[in-house]
């Protein structure tokens, strides 16, 4: 039977806090503790690619066993070109994988996982991925940016080793007006807050929730865990009291990290894995556009896999870092002009070198065995000419480095680093989500897929270095794993 | 059959280097050729073929041989544009050195010029860093950010502190000081070099040269033209050039610890003049300090000192101007500026300036054999030329 068989998550680095919220526009109610905050240089794509990678780690998936990949946003970096296939690229998953968008609802990542459902169920694939990723932007000292966070989710479905089974399912599509954004519009909109609260979220979420229930003959008493996403905290305070729940799983993570729009659901499944026995029933629920709720129940599997996902998860959490100053996080929005930047960019080199740059693969000498990249015809070593494709490690240590204020750069000033990969090979590139005065030779770190510049207005993407987290070892484990596996 | 003897060079003159706003690229050229030709008492007419080195790109001026024959009215012989990152004007000489040994040609001209400062300097590199060359790879490269990998590996490995650093920049300011071609006229102290902005962890602005504008050239012969036009004409002992990889920080044999071009270039140098140990042998040197850094790895490949050492050699002064083997009396890039394809040129006419004992205040003791040196790009390449009395 098909389930879910894996759990991932990735919240950005930067946190704006309520504070800094305040100093920016004055003193306000209703203040976050705090959200995340995409980078500069991160979107929904780079996301998506942190939260896939931490996914097939945390289930010990190898990327070659995605048959597809399904990838949910609000704020897709491109409005016509499939980002789904671009993640797929930079998780390396086979060539030729299938890969879908869900876009224009907060409700995608449900809808992406009844899809992946329905695609396994059919036999059509195997194993599927499905990410969900948000960088949501709203009117600067509105009330939404106060609840408005960023993150990624992944979930990896398939037909072993699941550790969530689907138990039921009920779901309801409304063209009920509360959220939107017209094409070409940089911010989201809303209307009158209690309205939408009353007639829109609470109305629809107690419907599916209690009709979900209700035909699989259950109460909110049978189930463990009751993780419902809501855009703000009055809406899901609305909701419970409706529904007699005194439970609000998922509360603190709006508090700490902000409604992170389509990759809420699967975040507060990575939230709330930990502790779970198997025979234990989850309630996922879904709001946007409409809404779904979904029955699952754990497998004995869950033991050692929810703990893992919570581990992971935590790190992320616990690992933030305040940004201080409001004006920082308006560079890294992309909401104020900046000096001329036009770097030079190729659509043949995007083609001809997709391997080298997006899945990362660099070459070893058949001779001497050297790793190299970029990939090359004559082996830097020996001279030989017997080169073969060598997927790289996305780990290693920093062999020297510099920290550069005349570059160009969104959060300057801009470390550089020379790292040394685990498994062979030398990379050289910016740093990011740094602090450069901590960077260091020695330094394990682990690379990241991120925005790299708009040549030729398109978003180009490339890999950067970061500082290896507390989760940068299992991130190595697997990569170093995958860089041996393709040797050839 | 070298170089060696076998060219001469009778004439050379140099701009002074700086922020040149009045002066445009062909000004330039015309004002380094005219000072060469006064200086070899010959005519632009008398010069049979011309080499330009320039780096530049992007404009129309350095893109082709034009931008050489145009200011002059040269023509009536071949001019070849040559580009060599930061050795173009070392390997435009050489070139022309080749083109003389060869007996195709009996007087040429070779010329270094580059207009920087005509935007500003982080239009003027970065954003060429940023515009050219491949979208991903080394996106985020600056120069400073290079050589600053260099020297945190350097303070790293080495025993060496970043006031032996500022120790190059203290010394090559001094002997600018007393160069009335340098960009750069004023002495700096320890502090100031210590204390000034970081551009690049660890480097400093004062670790770092200038962006500047300039040109230099020289005039070639043979040595049995040259005697019949000055008696104290120089001598051309020896030329290496040696290109790598423009990706050396992908490469995972490079230490950054030094430039192995460079010491290929010194070596095909080094036999060519029939150079057994430069330590004792070569009188002074002009090389290649476009940051402090860059001075003490080139000390060690040139093998002035023994690799590792090359703070030492400066911190115990042998590299001052009264010290044993005085490194950039001019000033080096450092005080004098480093307008890309001029900078070699420049380092041939401070050669040919020295070793005909016309170098006022800075002259060194004794100069007859003098090595002028560049490493251009991330240690991709480097020309090593030696002259002599």
């Amino acid at each position: 039977m098909a389930g879910i068989c894996a759990v991932g998550s990735y919240v950005p680095r930067y946190r704006l806090t309520g504070k800094t919220l305040a100093q920016a526009w004055g003193a306000e109610k209703g203040a976050p503790s705090a959200l995340a905050v995409a980078n500069y240089d991160e979107d929904s794509i780079t996301m998506a690619v942190e939260a896939a990678q931490d996914a097939l780690a945390a289930g010990r998936i190898d990327s070659a066993a995605i048959d597809a990949l399904y990838f949910a946003s609000t704020t897709p970096p491109f409005s016509e070109k499939l980002c789904s296939a671009v993640v797929a690229a930079a998780c390396d998953l086979r060539e030729g994988v299938a890969t879908v968008d869900f876009c224009n609802s907060v409700r995608g990542a449900s809808l992406a996982l009844q899809a992946a459902f329905d695609g396994l169920s059919a036999g059509r694939f195997r194993t599927v991925l499905v990410v969900a990723a948000d960088a949501r932007a709203a009117e600067p000292s509105s009330a939404l940016e106060r609840t408005i966070g960023a993150g990624a989710g992944a979930l990896v479905l398939g037909s072993e080793q699941c550790v969530l089974t689907p138990v039921g399912h009920h779901h309801e599509d409304s063209s009920f007006v509360d959220f939107w954004r017209r094409d070409g519009d940089a911010e989201i909109r809303s209307g009158d807050a209690h309205f939408i609260q009353r007639k829109g979220y609470v109305d629809i979420m107690r419907r599916v929730i209690t009709t979900v229930l209700e035909t699989n003959r259950l109460t909110l008493g049978d189930v463990a865990r009751v993780l419902i996403p809501a855009p703000d905290r009055a809406s899901l305070r609305g909701l419970l009291k409706v529904l007699k729940c005194e439970r609000s799983e998922g509360a603190d993570l709006v508090r700490q990290i902000g409604y992170a729009g389509t990759a809420m659901a699967p975040l507060l499944l990575a939230a709330g894995l930990s502790g779970l026995r198997g025979g234990d029933r989850v309630l996922l629920a879904n709001y946007g556009d409409g809404a779904d709720a979904s029955v699952l129940q754990a497998t004995d599997a869950i033991e050692a896999h929810g703990p893992e996902v919570a581990r992971r998860f935590t790190e992320q959490m616990t690992g933030g870092v305040e940004l201080g100053a409001y004006g920082r996080f308006l560079r890294f929005r992309g909401a104020l002009p900046r000096a001329e930047y036009r770097p030079w960019s190729s659509l043949a080199l995007f083609w001809r070198e997709e391997k080298q740059n997006i899945r990362f693969c660099g070459s070893r000498c058949a001779d001497c065995r050297t790793v190299q990249f970029p990939r090359r015809q004559t082996c830097i070593t020996c001279g030989g000419r017997k080169l073969c494709d060598h997927t790289l490690g996305r780990s290693g240590t920093i062999y020297t480095y510099t920290v550069d204020h005349l570059f160009l750069n969104e959060n300057p000033p801009l470390a550089m680093a020379c790292v040394d990969l685990d498994g062979g090979g030398r990379f050289y590139g910016q740093m990011t989500d740094c602090e450069p005065e901590a960077v260091a030779i020695g330094q394990p770190v682990r690379l990241t897929f991120r925005r790299l510049h708009e040549g030729l207005g398109h978003h180009n993407y490339f890999w950067k270095i970061r500082p290896a987290g507390a989760d940068g070892g299992a991130w190595a484990a697997g990569a170093a794993g995958r860089g041996a596996a393709t040797e050839g | 059959m070298g170089l060696k003897d076998r060219v001469a060079v009778i004439g050379v003159g140099c701009t002074r280097f700086g922020e040149s706003f009045d002066q445009g690229y062909f000004e330039l050229i015309v004002e380094a050729v005219d000072e060469a030709c006064a200086d070899a008492k010959l005519g632009v007419p008398d010069l049979q073929a011309a080499w330009l080195g320039t780096a530049g790109r992007g404009h129309y001026e350095g893109d082709a041989g034009t931008s050489l024959s145009d200011p002059l009215r040269f023509f009536h012989g071949p001019v070849t544009r040559v580009s060599n990152y930061c050795a173009s004007g070392l390997d435009a000489f050489r070139n022309a050195c080749l083109a003389v040994a060869s007996g195709v040609h009996e007087i040429v001209l070779a010329v270094g010029v580059e207009k920087m400062r005509d935007v500003g300097p982080r239009e003027s590199l970065v954003a060429n860093s940023v515009a050219n060359g491949h979208p991903f790879i080394i996106k985020g490269r600056t120069a400073p950010g290079f050589f600053a990998l260099c020297a945190q590996r350097y303070l790293h490995e080495r025993k060496a502190e970043k006031r032996h650093l500022a120790l190059v920049s203290v010394k090559n300011h001094a002997n600018g000081a007393m160069n009335p071609k340098a960009h750069l006229g004023q002495r700096v102290d320890l502090d100031a070099v210590l204390n000034a902005p970081i551009v690049a962890k660890p480097l400093g602005v004062l670790d770092a040269c200038p962006t500047t504008d300039g040109a230099a050239a020289a005039i070639i012969t043979s040595p049995e033209i040259a005697r019949t036009i000055r008696d104290d004409f120089v001598r051309v002992k020896g030329i290496g050039l040696s290109v790598g990889s423009f990706r050396t920080v992908f490469d995972p044999n490079f230490d950054f610890l030094g430039f192995p071009r460079t010491r290929d270039a010194a070596a095909q140098a080094y036999r060519e003049a029939g150079i057994k140990d430069p330590a004792a042998e070569i009188d002074f040197a002009e090389v290649h300090d476009c940051f402090t850094i860059t001075e003490l790895l080139n000390c060690e490949d040139l093998r002035f000192c023994p690799p590792g050492e090359g703070w030492r050699f400066v911190e115990e002064g042998h590299a001052d101007l009264k010290g044993r083997l005085p490194v950039n009396p001019s000033g080096g890039l450092l005080s004098c500026g480093h307008p890309v394809g001029a900078t070699g040129m420049r380092m041939i006419y401070e050669l040919t300036t020295q070793l005909q004992g016309k170098a006022g205040e800075r002259q060194v003791r004794n100069a007859t054999l003098g090595l002028a040196h560049n490493v251009g790009g991330p240690g991709a390449l480097s020309c090593v030329a030696i002259l002599g009395r």
